[in-house]
């Protein structure tokens, strides 16, 4: 299907060479510099250049170019390898415990080798364990080389009492970072869901310790982490073309039906309309009539929802630098405040925020 | 395309002021933005012979300038910006041309996946070409230094991209970086000219950059075959020696010296191994720059 | 001590893999799965590569290195052999270069 913007808008270069890079055409040596610039700032390059490497492309890319696109492929070759790994490592380390646990994420997208995630570089590896069996999944991680790496009391308790997650965990030797989850949403959070039915529905993997959510589920935590966690907007549009890869690979109606009946079932309706309404509007994801319906229906009306447009779109372009304007900190800000918001009641945001800004004077 | 040398001083600072500029080395190019003046006269002679455009693909986007934050009144600082990001910290404003450099060095090797960046120095002769890896401190630049006076065509003072067969080495032919006492030793030789500003108090103690030949910038395409490897020990009043290393040693201290060598894994292994199978390493100490470069020639004549 | 029942132990490389080269002076290894590098003597570059072959148990590997002395030898030296080897094998371990057969 024909993609929204026009290509020689940035915005539909990087979004046009991820998913369909044989309608790029030719492109000059300044629309490449800007396009590997853009795709390297929003941690896309590895996709960019598998999507090129397996329609064949790569070859006909200028050579100056094309060597960003082969170190990205040699970079994402190595990340395979280390993932293997790490993975191998936390399965010794809980195989015995006889616990589910659930990958979450990039590390999950992996392990259930969907297209979308070939070529997808991440930092951190996540998992998920039911709250009751965490503290022997912590012991039994320690007793293997991971450590806290929070060392602050104010800090432990912070994660302890309000998040939805350990303090990010840290190997030893290795230096690898592990986030142990809960939930995918902290307790304080105003939108709740139950984290006990998206970890029954969770799904093995043939051959593989790790189990991974079901296929609504990763759409739905996805587009919750998405819209509904801590600022963290650099990803952003890495994190939409995740969920542009997932919705689409759905089959039919009976998908979709699936999927809204499921957010309804978690309580997670608003992130996933905000999600549809982004998928529709900045990506041309195809999303059935009656489903946009329902997002209509759903997305903030009047000039929250305009506020809100504005602070996403800004953050969920592409950008071809890091210095980011005045109006992007801004919008930031904005995402960063509301993600707070989301996640705890007012009288903690307020002891939180101001801690933090403390620490930064110190 | 023009050299740098070929655009008026003027016109240089004015462009690199503005939309910037597109400065080659090897296969490499970084687009240059800084509205520093006395940066853009330093790279305007330093890099006087490399070519330059003012439009097309850039490697590395890079940008020295003045902090944004209240920073910039705290005394006169200078950072280096990568694609808009800055993860150095602010160095005093005399600084800037070798905050540049090292910057550049930091590019090159955290994109570079093609080949082994090694830390190390390359200079060849007669098509065969040495590879000199050494900590700071060690006397390697103004070994090389010495070296590229006599004739030995640079291909790089800081970092080495091996090709991962093992059997070449590109040019990069950028500034060599020279500290302290090799300052004045090399400006002997080869006079102020090609000289840099001394900066003093960096935490390298006082730098100056020489500029790289005119005949090593334009000869940089052409890779050499790595003949030996040396590592050099300049001690005042040594006597010199010089003595064969062990494949296994040899490995291990280039190991040490390789930035990309963890996630090259199995590639870098293979390349370093099999660049130790095929070249002598050595360890050479010396007093004087005279006694240094004539053990660099024995080894040569000998490889 | 542990080396008492070294007898019954047979050793295996890592599954992921091993890359051994040869140098002059030792053996630069690679681990396929860790992607750890180490550089150590010839005496372990061969045990590796002995053990690419398949098992090496304890008695087979001091047979295969000739590194099993003759029962009238002195029992001290005896056993100091075949303490080294058990150290070097220990060493292999900790890298998780080899791993014990279960």
């Amino acid at each position: 299907m024909p993609l929204p913007d026009a290509l020689d808008s940035g915005k539909g270069l990087l979004v046009s060479g991820v998913l369909n890079p044989e309608a790029l055409g030719a492109l000059s040596p300044g629309q490449w510099d800007v396009l590997i610039r853009q795709a390297r700032l929003s941690r896309l390059l590895g996709r960019l250049a598998m999507r090129f490497n397996e329609c064949g492309l790569l070859a006909s890319v200028p050579v100056g170019p094309r060597q960003h696109l082969e170190w990205a492929i040699a970079r994402v070759n190595t990340q395979t390898e280390e993932l293997r790994w790490e993975l191998s490592c936390i399965e010794e380390a809980l195989a015995g415990l006889d616990v589910p646990v659930i990958l979450l994420k990039g590390a999950a997208y992996h392990v259930a080798d969907l297209a979308f995630a070939r070529g997808r570089l991440f930092g951190d590896i996540d998992i998920m364990v039911a709250p009751e069996s965490l503290p022997r999944v912590e012991a039994a991680l320690m007793l293997k080389g991971w450590a806290n790496s929070h060392h602050d009391a104010y800090d432990q308790r912070y994660y302890r009492e309000w998040m939805h997650e350990l303090p990010p965990m840290q190997h030893i030797r290795r230096g690898t970072t592990l986030d142990v989850h809960h939930s995918i949403l902290p307790p304080t959070a105003r939108l709740k869901t139950r984290p006990g039915l998206l970890m029954d529905a969770a799904v093995t993997i043939e051959g593989c310790f790790f189990k991974v959510l079901a296929p609504e589920d990763r759409v739905l935590h996805s587009a919750t982490h998405l819209f509904f966690s801590e600022g963290e907007m650099a990803g952003g549009l890495r994190d939409l073309l995740d969920l542009d890869g997932m919705v689409r690979g759905f089959s039919g109606g009976e998908d979709w039906q699936r999927l809204l009946r499921r957010a309804a079932e978690t309580g997670l309706e608003r992130p996933l309309f905000m999600a549809l309404h982004y998928l529709d509007h900045l990506v041309g994801t195809p999303v059935p009539g009656d489903v946009l319906d329902q997002v209509r229906h759903h997305y903030p009306a009047g000039l929250a929802g305009a506020v809100l447009d504005w602070g996403m779109q800004v953050s969920l372009a592409p950008s071809d630098t890091l210095d980011r304007g005045v109006l992007q900190r801004l919008s930031e800000w904005l995402l960063i405040v509301r993600g707070h918001w989301q996640k705890m009641p007012l009288h903690l945001l307020m002891m939180h925020l101001g801690r933090k800004a403390l620490v930064r004077q110190s | 395309m023009d050299g740098v040398g070929d655009i008026p001083a003027r016109d240089f600072r004015a462009l690199v002021a503005d939309a910037g500029v597109i400065i080659r080395f090897g296969r490499f190019a970084f687009r240059l933005r800084s509205p520093v003046e006395h940066l853009a006269d330093e790279v305007h002679r330093m890099y006087r012979y490399h070519p330059v455009s003012l439009e097309g693909f850039a490697d590395f986007h890079v940008e020295v300038r003045p902090p944004r934050t209240l920073r910039r009144w705290f005394g006169k600082q200078l950072e280096f910006h990568v694609d808009g990001s800055s993860s150095f910290f602010p160095l005093p404003h005399a600084q800037a041309f070798p905050l540049l450099e090292w910057g550049l060095n930091w590019c090159v090797h955290d994109a570079v996946k093609d080949c082994l960046i090694l830390h190390a120095a390359v200079v060849e002769k007669d098509g065969k070409a040495l590879l000199i890896p050494a900590p700071p401190g060690s006397g390697k630049s103004t070994l090389v230094a010495g070296l590229v006076h006599q004739g030995w065509r640079l291909l790089s003072d800081e970092l080495a991209p091996l090709a991962l067969d093992g059997l070449s080495v590109e040019g990069l032919a950028r500034p060599i970086s020279l500290k302290n006492d090799s300052i004045d030793l090399i400006k002997g030789l080869v006079g102020e000219d090609a000289f840099s500003e001394t900066v003093r108090d960096t935490v390298k103690g006082s730098v100056a950059l020489m500029r790289p030949p005119r005949e090593s910038v334009l000869s940089v395409r052409r890779p050499a075959t790595p003949a030996a490897v040396i590592f050099p020990k300049f001690t005042r009043g040594a006597r010199p020696v010089s003595q064969g290393l062990g494949q296994g040693a040899g490995f291990a201290l280039l190991m040490e010296s390789a930035f990309n060598f963890s996630v090259l894994r199995r590639r870098g292994f293979e390349a370093l191994a099999d660049l130790v199978a095929r070249c002598e390493c050595y360890e050479i100490g010396y007093g004087s720059l005279d006694e240094g470069m004539q053990l660099v020639e024995d080894i040569h004549a000998a490889a | 001590m542990e080396i008492d029942r070294a007898d019954v132990i047979a050793w295996q490389l890592h599954p992921a893999g091993v890359i051994v080269r040869t140098l002059d002076d030792g053996a630069a290894v690679f681990h396929q799965g860790s992607g750890d590098v180490y550089v150590l003597s010839r005496l372990h570059g061969e045990v590796l590569e002995h053990l690419a072959a398949g098992r090496g148990d304890f008695r087979a590997l001091l047979q295969f290195f000739d590194l099993d002395t003759e029962p009238s030898g002195p029992e001290d030296l005896r056993c100091k052999i075949q303490e080294a080897l058990y150290q070097v094998m220990s060493t292999l371990e900790s890298m998780q270069l080899v791993g014990r057969v279960a």
